[in-house]
């Protein structure tokens, strides 16, 4: 039901940044091939896909550097399609940050503010706005060689910011990070992101960065949209085994559909001869061949009397990470089902027999 | 049996340098000699230099020198810089390979043909255009601007090959025009191998004896030629004075030159 609002809210008129139906190729290689999205103002949202995915080639599209075969793109109601990209109301922060060498902190950062007809007075101040934004003011006079990785990454955004852009495109804001200063940097993103309320698009191939940051994300598959929506349905509610799997640990059961009942679809295990049954979320009536996902978190061993979603199998392998077992059993078939057991519940010893039941609500039907 | 090791290999390598710069150290030394004779020492003296500054032929013949230097060396940087820029930035234009091959030949060219035939063009132009209706020091710019290009071209070249084009995206992106990126990012960052590219074709045009003597006229004598045509008479230790200045100016533009090359290290990490 919360979910069902959650969606309506999404797809509410006022979209910000139209794209429809772009695709761009290079010498005869798609690398987008037709890709229509529309995304809100103030939101952060993510481009999310594998390399060659055509998340890049999107991105340089927005930015201005490539001009798309077909298709058009409209920002805050203005075609900006044929626009160059130093009239675009869009600054990009660059992967490799590509600060100026010759210039400091301070002149990286005054660069954009330069090209309008802005005074010293007011340069001056948005600099340092800037550079307190970004917790750079103590190294303002500073080359970009002599800055810390870390450094660079806050000097490129506070760059890319200065000019207060109606959209900031980031590119793999944090791959070029450590991992301690990943998790602070992407704290530190979001954070600026609700203070200033610019739409931020961030390029990523780490699922789990861009559903720690983005309000939502669009998966790219091939230069097309696999799916696209807030982390949580896209977690839950995958519509295809490929974004189910993109997206973290899965467990895929090939599956036919037997049949449906009232708010349910009744199916049949390949690798388990019992029937089943799944919410009927997609309402529709395919029958035949289907898979069945289930996160391993959402496996637990059942206790007592097994509800009706159960399989049993032998425990090969226990992982200890913490928080959690991620263990792995063999199904009489030989099939592996992965399943995370909270450290708080002892978990039996390898070679013994486990059975797992899940919620009806964790198993999504996939057709893809 | 170590020391033997150790020291051979030194030996050798101190011949190496005895025979490429004992030479230049004997006439350097030479040069503050007192005596007229320049194989006899008779202490040491600074009267040579004194002569030289004073000899209004070897001044003069300097001065041309210079000019005909710095101009060939501007020229060859507003002709040799586009070349750079065509060569590493237009990708794979139809052309492309005999452009860079037809920039490269002047590198391996032979002096003396390069000089016959631009005396030949000169001559011929002459008879049918009327221009150049004396040559002189306007031959020799021209000259040397064909044989010193290359060097820029080169130069340039490879300074943009270690270019990182984001800089002028992010510059672009940041609203900068295209002109207002080549000034206020390409420009400044390229201008190391812009000026070593100045430096070394400034030190081969003072350097250049052949190819001047080629195309220069009765008018022109440069500071090369002077020190050649004097030292056919006898040596002379005023030469050796000039020479060592020579040595010492064209030292210091090498110096400059490889020094600005070297920045780019520091430029582009």
């Amino acid at each position: 039901m919360s979910r069902a609002a959650a969606e309506t809210a999404v797809s509410e008129p006022g979209s910000f940044i139209r794209i429809e139906d772009i695709a761009k190729s290079f010498s005869g290689v798609p690398a987008v091939a037709g890709v229509s999205l529309e995304i809100r103002r103030g939101e952060l949202f993510c481009l999310l896909g594998a390399s060659g995915s055509g998340k890049t080639t999107l991105l340089r599209m927005l930015a201005g550097f490539e001009r798309p075969d077909r298709g058009a793109i409209s920002i805050d109601g203005a075609d900006v399609t044929a626009m160059p990209p130093y009239l675009r109301p869009v600054n990009l922060m660059f992967q490799s940050y590509a600060l100026f060498p010759h210039m400091s902190v301070e002149g990286n950062i005054a660069f954009g503010l330069r090209q309008e007809n802005l005074s010293r007075s007011e340069i001056a101040r948005r600099v340092d706005e800037m550079l307190a934004l970004v917790q750079m003011t103590a190294f303002a006079r500073r080359r970009p060689h002599e800055l810390s990785g870390g450094q660079r990454q806050r000097t490129a955004l506070a760059r890319a910011l200065a000019k207060l852009p109606k959209v900031l495109l980031l590119d793999e804001p944090l791959a070029a990070l450590d991992r301690k200063l990943r998790e602070e940097t992407r704290q530190e993103l979001v954070a600026i992101q609700a203070r200033l309320g610019i739409t931020f698009i961030v390029v990523t191939h780490d699922a789990e960065e861009a559903m720690g940051m983005a309000s939502r994300i669009a998966i790219l598959k091939g230069g097309k949209l696999a799916q696209i929506g807030s982390p949580s349905a896209l977690y839950d509610r995958p519509r295809s085994r490929y974004v189910a799997d993109f997206l973290g640990p899965v467990n895929l059961f090939e599956c036919e559909i037997l049949g449906h009942e009232p708010g349910s679809v009744v199916l049949r295990l390949a690798d388990l001869d019992t029937e089943l049954r799944v919410p009927d979320e997609l309402g529709t009536a395919r029958t035949g061949r289907a898979w069945l996902a289930i996160r391993p978190e959402r496996m637990t061993q059942s206790i007592g009397v097994a509800p009706v979603n159960r399989m049993r199998g032998v425990l090969r392998a226990a992982v200890f990470r913490g928080e959690s077992h991620s263990c792995r059993i063999e199904l009489p078939n030989g099939k592996s089902v992965l399943f995370t057991a909270p450290t708080v519940v002892p978990i039996p010893r390898q070679g013994e027999s486990v059975e797992l039941s899940w919620p009806p609500s964790a198993g999504v039907v996939l057709f893809e | 049996m170590t020391a033997v090791r150790v020291g051979f290999p030194r030996i050798l390598l101190g011949l190496g340098y005895a025979f490429l710069y004992a030479p230049i150290a004997l006439l350097v030394i030479y040069s503050f000699n007192e005596s007229r004779l320049v194989t006899v020492w008779g202490g040491f003296s600074t009267r040579w230099y004194g002569e030289v500054l004073a000899n209004e032929r070897i001044v003069d013949a300097a001065w041309l020198s210079l000019s005909i230097a710095a101009m060939s060396a501007t020229v060859a940087v507003l002709l040799g810089t586009p070349a750079g820029f065509a060569l590493a930035r237009f990708g794979r234009f139809s052309g492309r390979t005999v452009f860079a091959g037809l920039l490269a030949a002047p590198l391996v060219m032979p002096e003396v043909i390069t000089g016959l035939s631009l005396l030949l063009l000169f001559v011929g132009l002459e008879e049918s255009i009327g221009w150049p209706n004396e040559r002189g020091m306007a031959t020799i710019v021209i000259a040397h601007v064909s044989f010193t290009m290359p060097y820029v071209a080169i130069v340039v070249q490879a300074r943009l090959a270690g270019f990182d084009r984001n800089l002028e995206e992010a510059a672009l992106d940041l609203g900068a025009r295209p002109l207002a990126v080549l000034r206020s990012i390409t420009l400044p960052l390229t201008a190391p191998a812009i000026v070593a590219g100045w430096l070394l074709s400034f030190t081969l045009s003072f350097d250049d004896l052949v190819i001047a003597s080629f195309v220069t006229g009765p008018g022109a004598t440069t500071l090369p030629m002077l020190i050649f045509s004097s030292v056919r008479l006898g040596l002379s230790p005023q030469i050796n004075a000039l020479a060592t200045m020579m040595l010492v100016a064209v030292s210091l533009c090498l110096v400059v030159a490889a020094w600005m090359m070297g920045r780019r290290q520091t430029v582009s990490s």
